[in-house]
């Protein structure tokens, strides 16, 4: 019986991918044309929305959103489901893709515990901060200086 | 009954007070357990759901932002356009071989202006390298095998590792957690409290305390599979830390109180290295190196 469970736990999420709904957890990322970074891009995807899971290849997820199809890599999404081998086997502060990241976003450390974080400690250079996140590379530019360094990017990593 | 406990214990352990409150009042129904032994279970679950919740990946962001801004407290940002992208493509390129190429806010690269050796990663993805660190390295590929490195520790989360489980339990704690509300004065007093211990933690372990063997020895590795993926040379690792250990014997500040046993990582990598060795890179490579190496 035990064993039975067990095994219950750890394949009914595995079994559960195809046309499962999941979200983008990262403020933006890339619908990629090819499980490939250089692939072209086929839309911009924003931080909560949400996506119908075809398949999986490799690191990458082939996704449909709206009526448009492509590949998003797999550390940019959360499930809404919960993954019962994540929560029972993962320790607190751990990596963890079983929680609906999207959901927990609104608690916790927010920007309202920044921003008084920030009035209490004057010392503290966000504006800094926001000057190195507001630098962003090219991913054409990104292409060539791979390109030209003899350098790859492989079809899902690992 | 065995099955019953098991039962009730499952929503329990993955957090589920709800689940849990629902299968005690059964259970209580049933006459399997007593009205005080329903209490207590849905007690513990209770506090089993709030001490499981891992850290969220936008709370790793704005702790990021508050380690990030605590660094810049003691070192000034060096502003070179030039040097900045340089090493933001490197960057960039190493995360996409990373097993996290995606964080909430993702991976920006800045140069501190100090001549002391080092490197930091903020959790989130804002990694620091000083121009002490950059003056070490000798070619492109050793500048990814840094990088590299930092990328490492940002995607196994060990910043967040540094949290003291007390005080991310009181985080939890604090917080209401089935649904969101607006914090009084006090709730949020406390927050900020806790954000600012939550943002030391992390800091002491950067800068001040280093990160412990087994996690420098993992990141080690990560950075030779990123490196061995995107097409660097692994071999320029451990040139970067022989060079680093010979440097050690002159000086114990910066990387070096930090980062001991430089010799035995050496030893841990060598071989993995020496898997990932990669022939001569092209002219553009060397070039473009040396061009921007001439800025720091």
């Amino acid at each position: 019986m035990k064993k039975a469970m067990l095994l219950v736990l750890f394949l009914v999420p595995a079994l559960c991918l195809a046309g499962e709904m999941v979200k983008v957890k990262v403020q933006k990322t890339s619908l990629f044309e090819q499980p490939n970074f250089l692939s072209k891009t086929v839309a911009t995807l924003q931080f909560g929305d949400q996506l119908e899971m075809e398949e999986v290849v490799k690191d990458w997820a082939k996704v449909k959103f709206g009526q448009q199809k492509g590949y998003v890599h797999q550390s940019a999404l959360t499930s809404t489901k919960v993954d019962l081998r994540t929560l029972l086997f993962s320790s607190s502060s751990s990596s963890g893709t079983s929680q609906d990241e999207v959901a927990l976003a609104g608690k916790g450390f927010t920007p309202e515990v920044e921003r008084n974080y920030g009035k209490a400690h004057p010392e503290m250079n966000y504006a800094l901060v926001d000057e190195i996140e507001r630098y962003s590379v090219d991913p054409n530019l990104l292409r060539t200086f791979i390109q030209r360094g003899g350098l790859k990017v492989s079809e899902g990593q690992r | 009954m065995k099955t019953i406990i098991l039962l009730l214990l499952v929503p329990m352990f993955v957090g589920c007070a709800t689940a849990t409150q629902v299968a005690t009042s059964v259970a209580v129904s049933a006459g399997y357990i007593t009205e005080g032994q329903k209490q207590a279970l849905d007690k513990t679950a209770v506090k089993v759901e709030k001490a499981a919740r891992p850290v969220s990946e936008t709370e790793e962001y704005y702790i990021g932002r508050g380690v990030a801004a605590t660094i810049l407290t003691r070192y000034s940002l060096y502003r070179n356009p030039t040097v900045t992208a340089y090493v933001n493509y490197v960057g960039s390129t190493v995360v996409m071989g990373s097993p996290r190429p995606y964080t909430y806010g993702g991976y920006r690269f800045a140069v501190l202006d100090t001549d002391e050796i080092n490197a930091f990663a903020c959790p989130g993805g804002t990694i620091f390298v000083t121009k002490g660190m950059l003056k070490m390295v000798s070619n492109e590929d050793q500048l990814a095998a840094v990088l590299s490195h930092e990328v490492g520790h940002v995607a196994e989360k060990h910043g967040l590792q540094a949290i003291s489980s007390a005080r991310w339990t009181e985080v939890v704690t604090t917080l209401a957690l089935e649904t969101a509300k607006a914090y009084t004065a006090a709730e949020m007093a406390s927050l900020v409290d806790l954000f600012q211990g939550t943002v030391d933690d992390v800091f002491k372990t950067l800068v001040v305390n280093g990160y412990g063997r087994e996690q420098e020895l993992q990141a080690d590795m990560l950075a030779i599979g990123c490196m061995k993926t995107c097409g660097y040379d692994g071999r320029q690792f451990i040139s970067l830390l022989d060079r680093l250990e010979q440097t050690s014997k002159q000086t114990s500040e910066g990387i070096f109180s930090t980062h001991p046993g430089i010799a035995e990582r050496i030893q841990a990598v060598k071989d993995p290295a020496a898997a990932a060795a990669r022939p001569t890179p092209p002219e553009e490579r060397i070039m473009r190196f040396k061009k921007t190496a001439v800025s720091w």
